[in-house]
């Protein structure tokens, strides 16, 4: 998948946190403040980080379906509108007649990266007759297309399936789809929670991963019926006892009943279906009730306002409804009722257990954020549905127009983000450097890389960007806490008593042979060792506490590489701790350069230092005079580099034909030079300001 | 040099004169019957009753006639050729009286060429004193009209795209092959043999056709085309083309246009593609300048490069051209070749000295997307050189061709004093031109337009502009679509002649640039020229060709008030090696700085 089409996904995916009162956050989110502490404030009110599934923020999310990138275990069946009339009229009609809330098993599949969740799932939609061999690879294609032409993606938020078990009662069956970055966690404990029951997929040769564990905790916490399910059964490496044992012994499953299966070859499909209608317990009829539904998912549609993807917990919903967003508190008529499967097909009623989605003309999904809970404007549940959370950023940095008039676009299209993107955060700041712009706040680097990818393909904005930090915590001299996500604003040595960071608890789950590596990594960043225990002979399990700022960086990258890609990991936050940090500053041809200043660690000061030194002397051009680059500390010069003068920038041939497109290049290069920044004199390219993001990788 | 005459003869003088004088370029003759003006003589009578004009050519040297084969010294022009026309018709009018004046009218080449003796006989003498060298040496073989330009009077180049051309790009696309450097709108024949010679012709033929046809229905559209001051032959590979071929290009443009009795005619050949036989038709034709690609002294270097020829070659090229007394020529090099050392670079310009040309064009070889070379190599990469080794190749091509006498008059081009390519000048100096054929590029009207790069675009092409003319509504409407270029806007006006004029070592004509786009933009370009000239990469000069030393340049910019010092810098010029060295950097950062949006 391209990385449009990657954005487009995971960005539509973004979860959508916000408590009662968050509109009014938004608002003073939006308007200048003082400085960066707003979104300091709810990072405070975080007592710790949702769980999270393994993953990197820079990592394409593709153990999920939504954002599945091969094409062997493609999403086949995700919903395609051009064929919505046809499934309706061959086969659609069973599945949308109502069926008691005794028949219907609602469920999600959890499983780590690449064990094979979406292909299950399209073998699942295959037996039943969800959809038909033939439409499986058709309809991935023309996702695919739609994707990339109409800048939407089409993903399976859920499917409903209609399925005769061998006592000969037709069964509904939901399928509710969980989002898989750990940028997105949220949203992945708001599905499960709209479910019953869960198929726990493991890969039979891998067994079970870091993130198997975090989404069975997960799963158990929201009290789901757990179906072991041992995949990938054919494979030559499988070894579906040895993995079994492992399930039983880590995870404290009674896997007697587990299946085997081979959601390739369609081994025990037919297991699973009966398993599911046997185990998962039906969904309570309270459909007598006032109306609750949760809300697991929302995505902006520029014709229909946003869609709602929801389970109805009790009451049931009707079209043309009068329904309020017990969060938002606002009120919307239901336009557009249905259900999916996987297409949407309106229905004009559901009831309570039943997975649905709706359509109201509601301009943003900040309005219907996931976790919040619909209910009926005209006959009001007492209390919202439990589990709904603010969307707290984790990641902050300074985006800046890098012309100084484009500010206004700039405003304008985070507000448009925001429509679709309820986590993105945003306030006005101003640096001497870089003029105005905005400090924003994200749910990790992912997130905000797809932020910036956007603003910068689809608005046309040419942006700086500052490097990504953290949320310091600094005790001043004068007793206060100053909260600073921005180097530049730490204050100065000689104010502060101490300097707190966020730390989080990471648990590593790595075959033995790469522990040491992976201890040698955490080490290199600063980690303190935790814990280690054996969960199997050959498997380890390594937990670490760790500064998230060292975790924002590469860290993933490195774990990955360094196990070969055998290792999984999970984080969590764990809370403030004091460290011994100091602020590095950047100078250039003897000018400070505001917006490349670092919070690091004092022991790595030096290391990075220099490592920032020559990456500078990197991507900083020649210029016609020779460039001085150095780093500091306070006054002191820890590392410096120069940048010799330029020596020939010339164009040999300028004849009548070349004229028109020599100027094209000349004014190319002076559109670029308008891209850099001065710095003094020295002309500055934006590549150096993400050379700090990167430099952890240089010190290694 | 001789002084030189041209005799015309008429029965009236009263009408040659006045045609003469009116137009004040305009002589009743064109450029191609005599191939070396300096040793002419001729002579036109207009016979009344069988209303025709004779020539008589009376130059020993070059018993040739280009109108009739067997070179006899007099010949007939038809009298449908637009300039015989002008003159004949004024002879006319009055009947009998023309009989009363038959004294034969003398002109001299002063009078043609005027100023032009002397000019190089001054112009010698200043860049013997020695008196900025470079500055002195961009003043063209105009030189006259330049000085007035410098005393801040008149110029009649100042309207730059506007008014009608006066010279002429025309692009003949044959190769041989495709040199791996090459990303041109080339169109490549292979070797002439018979199997292959008619399909060359045939396909020469028609192309040379179409361009006729582009020629006339660009031409017949204008009220009235001045006759051509230059004409470059570009491509491709123009000596490839037959005479015959030529010619009928020559003639078509004579009778459209016409040449001015001074026109510059150049030529590109490639060593391996002409005789003395052709080359002698091409000079016949009115060729007068050829540009002879030889682009390295070094066997290795040009196989290495894809070149057609090889050194062989190159040497009996010259040994044609200098046989044939052609004394305007060029020779092409390229510099930065792979594995190209400093010592193979200086030996090549060491030689290209020895055979001492009259110009000298070095092309810092520049990879293009698409090439062989493209593919192959990496700027900057071995195994071409890097940016610095590049940079001395430039230095030491500026220092030996400018100790051997040449002029360093262009960013990549050198002359003899007096021998500077007067058509290149004409872009340099954004003033208008036309271009025709494949792929070439025209500006007049305030319009760049490139034509097509394929033989069948630009074949589509040319039958839109002949329908054009003709009242075809929808064919207009794609005419238009071709057309749609819509006139230069100030900014890029501004930026093509910042672009250009820093090309040349006279530099920025600020007095043109106040002229044209105000005073403020004067101050505003010095400003931002500031550091370059206290890094020396620039230099601001004075109309008496006097550098202004940069304290007093920053000074008179600091001052609120345009001060004196500031109205008395005329042009501003890069310097020789470094300013030209990093020209894009400056010039770049000028455009940055400019006050338009």
């Amino acid at each position: 998948m391209d990385i449009l089409a990657r954005i487009q996904a995971a960005s539509i995916t973004a979860p959508c946190l916000a408590p009662q009162h968050h509109h009014k956050h938004l608002q003073q989110l939006c308007f200048p403040m003082s400085t960066g502490h707003h979104f300091s404030c709810f990072y405070m009110h975080q007592n710790h980080f949702p769980v999270a599934m393994p993953g990197h923020p820079c990592r394409i999310p593709s153990g999920s379906i939504r954002c599945q990138s091969g094409a062997v275990e493609a999403p086949e069946m995700q919903d395609v509108k051009f064929s919505k009339s046809m499934l309706s009229f061959d086969m659609g009609k069973d599945r949308l007649s109502k069926v008691p809330a005794s028949q219907i098993r609602n469920f999600s599949i959890i499983a780590h990266i690449d064990h094979g969740k979406s292909t299950l799932a399209d073998k699942l939609l295959q037996v039943t007759g969800t959809v038909s061999d033939r439409e499986m690879k058709e309809q991935f294609l023309d996702n695919m297309d739609l994707e990339r032409e109409r800048g939407i993606t089409i993903k399976l938020q859920a499917a409903r399936m209609r399925y005769v078990a061998k006592d000969g009662e037709p069964y509904c069956l939901n399928l509710i789809d969980t989002p898989g970055h750990v940028d997105f966690s949220y949203e992945v404990s708001r599905s499960l929670a709209a479910c019953e029951g869960a198929l726990l997929v493991v890969d039979a040769s891998q067994g079970v991963e870091a993130q198997t564990l975090a989404n069975v905790y997960l799963a158990l916490e929201n009290n789901l019926e757990i179906i072991p399910v041992l995949n990938k059964i054919d494979l030559p490496g499988a070894d579906p006892e040895r993995v079994r044992n492992e399930i039983e012994e880590i995870v404290g499953l009674d896997c007697s009943e587990a299946i085997f299966c081979s959601a390739k070859e369609g081994i025990g499909i037919q297991e699973i279906l009966e398993s599911i209608v046997a185990k998962v317990p039906p969904p309570k009829d309270t459909s007598m009730n006032p109306l609750r539904a949760l809300i697991f998912d929302s995505y902006y549609d520029p014709y229909r306002g946003v869609i709602v993807y929801f389970r109805v917990v009790d009451g049931s919903i009707k079209i043309h409804d009068k329904i309020q967003f017990m969060a938002s508190g606002k009120e919307y008529e239901v336009d557009e009722l249905g259900v999916l499967s996987p297409g949407q097909m309106q229905v004009n009623e559901l009831f309570a257990g039943e997975v649905g989605y709706l359509a109201a003309s509601i301009r943003s999904v900040a309005d219907a954020r996931v976790g919040d809970t619909i209910t009926s404007s005209a006959n009001k549940a007492g209390m919202a549905l439990s589990g709904y959370q603010e969307a707290v950023p984790m990641v902050f940095c300074g985006l800046f127009p890098v012309d100084a008039d484009q500010f206004g676009e700039l405003r304008e299209a985070l507000e448009k983000l925001q429509l679709n993107d309820a986590a993105l955060k945003y306030e006005p700041e101003s640096s001497s450097a870089m003029g105005f712009g905005f400090r924003c706040g994200f749910l990790g680097l992912l997130h905000m890389e797809i932020v910036q990818e956007r603003l910068e393909r689809e608005y046309g904005l040419n942006l700086i960007t500052t490097a990504p930090s953290v949320v310091y915590r600094v005790q001043c001299a004068d007793n206060t806490v100053v909260e600073c996500s921005n180097p530049c604003e730490l204050p100065e040595p000689g104010k502060r008593v101490w300097i707190e960071e966020p730390f989080v608890n990471i648990e590593m789950i790595t075959p033995k042979e790469y522990i040491g590596t992976l201890m040698e990594l955490a080490q290199e960043r600063r980690g303190e060792f935790k814990e280690m225990k054996y969960i199997t002979e050959s498997r380890a399990s390594v937990i670490y506490i760790l500064p998230l700022a060292e975790m924002v960086g590469d860290f993933f990258d490195q774990l990955k590489s360094r196990s070969k890609g055998y290792a999984s990991m999970e984080y969590s936050l764990s809370g403030y701790r004091k460290s011994d940090l100091v602020r590095l500053d950047i100078l250039i041809n003897g000018e400070p350069m505001d917006p490349l200043a670092a919070i690091v660690h004092k022991d790595k000061a030096f290391a990075v230092g220099r490592a920032l030194t020559q990456k500078l002397k990197e991507l900083i051009p020649r210029q016609m005079f020779k460039i001085p680059i150095q780093v500091t500390i306070g006054t002191r010069v820890i590392a410096s580099e120069s940048i010799s003068a330029m020596r020939k920038d010339v164009l040999a041939k300028c004849y009548g034909g070349d004229i028109s497109r020599k100027k094209k290049l000349l004014k190319k290069q002076a559109e670029g030079k308008k891209r850099m920044k001065s710095v003094g004199r020295v002309e500055v390219p934006q590549d150096a300001f993400m050379a700090v993001l990167r430099l952890e990788k240089e010190v290694v | 040099m001789k002084r030189c005459v041209v005799e015309l003869t008429s029965y009236s003088t009263y009408h040659v004169s006045r045609t003469y004088c009116k137009q004040n370029r305009c002589v009743p003759l064109s450029q191609k019957m005599y191939p070396d003006m300096r040793t002419c003589f001729i002579e036109i009578s207009y016979q009344v009753r069988t209303n025709t004009v004779s020539l008589k050519y009376a130059d020993k040297r070059h018993p040739c006639w280009p109108f009739q084969t067997g070179c006899p010294t007099s010949g007939f022009l038809n009298l449908q050729k637009r300039r015989i026309v002008a003159f004949s018709c004024s002879c006319q009018r009055p009947g009998g009286e023309a009989e009363k004046h038959k004294q034969p009218l003398r002109l001299r080449t002063d009078d043609v060429f005027p100023g032009n003796n002397e000019l190089h006989a001054q112009r010698l003498e200043r860049s013997n004193a020695n008196v900025h060298n470079s500055f002195v040496s961009a003043i063209g073989p105009n030189g006259g009209r330049d000085e007035q330009t410098v005393a801040g009077l008149h110029n009649d180049d100042v309207h730059a795209g506007n008014g009608l051309p006066t010279s002429a790009y025309v692009h003949l696309p044959f190769c041989k092959r495709r040199c791996f450097y090459c990303d041109f709108a080339i169109v490549a024949i292979g070797q002439r043999n018979d199997a292959n010679s008619t399909n060359i012709d045939s396909t020469m033929g028609s192309y040379v056709t179409t361009l006729c046809k582009e020629i006339t229905s660009t031409l017949s559209q204008l009220p009235q085309a001045s006759p051509l001051k230059t004409l470059f032959f570009g491509g491709g590979t123009p000596s490839l083309l037959p005479p015959q071929y030529l010619s009928r290009i020559v003639d078509t443009l004579d009778q459209h246009c016409g040449f001015q009795c001074d026109a510059e005619i150049s030529m590109e050949m490639d060593p391996g593609t002409f005789d003395k036989q052709t080359l002698k038709q091409f000079l016949g034709l009115g060729v007068n300048r050829v540009s002879l690609g030889v682009q390295s002294f070094n066997e290795d270097f040009l196989k290495a490069c894809g070149r057609s020829h090889g050194l062989q070659d190159v040497y009996e090229a010259l040994d044609i051209i200098t046989g044939l007394n052609v004394s305007n020529w060029s020779l092409d090099l390229i510099s930065s070749l792979p594995h190209q050392t400093l010592e193979h670079w200086e030996e090549c310009l060491r030689e290209a000295i020895g055979l001492s040309p009259a110009h000298v064009s070095v092309y810092d070889l520049q990879i293009e997307e698409g090439t062989k070379f493209g593919v192959w190599y990496k700027p900057g990469h071995h195994p071409l050189p890097d940016e610095d080794k590049s940079a001395s190749f430039y230095r030491l091509a500026s220092s030996l061709l400018r100790e051997a006498g040449y002029e360093h008059y262009e960013i990549s081009n050198y002359a003899k004093p007096g021998f500077q390519c007067r058509h290149n000048m004409v872009y340099w100096k954004n003033q208008p031109y036309y271009g025709f054929g494949l792929g070439a590029t025209s500006y007049f009207n305030g319009k760049r337009f490139s034509r097509p790069r394929k033989l069948k675009g630009y074949a589509d092409f040319v039958e839109l502009c002949i329908n054009q003319s003709s009242d075809n509504f929808s064919a207009n409407e794609e005419y238009l679509s071709f057309y749609s270029n819509t006139v230069e806007s100030v900014e890029d006006r501004v930026c093509d002649t910042i672009m250009l004029s820093l090309r040349l070592a006279s530099g920025l004509n600020l007095n043109e640039l106040s002229k044209n786009f105000g005073h403020e933009l004067r101050v505003h370009i010095c400003k931002s020229f500031l550091p370059f000239i206290n890094s020396g990469h620039a230099v601001a000069v004075d109309s008496k060709f006097k550098t202004v030393p940069p304290d007093t340049f920053s000074t008179a910019l600091s001052e609120q008030s345009a001060s004196k010092v500031l109205k008395d810098v005329i042009f501003i010029r890069l310097t020789d090696p470094d300013g030209f060295l990093l020209s894009n950097e400056i010039i770049s950062s000028l455009f940055t700085d400019l006050p338009i949006k």
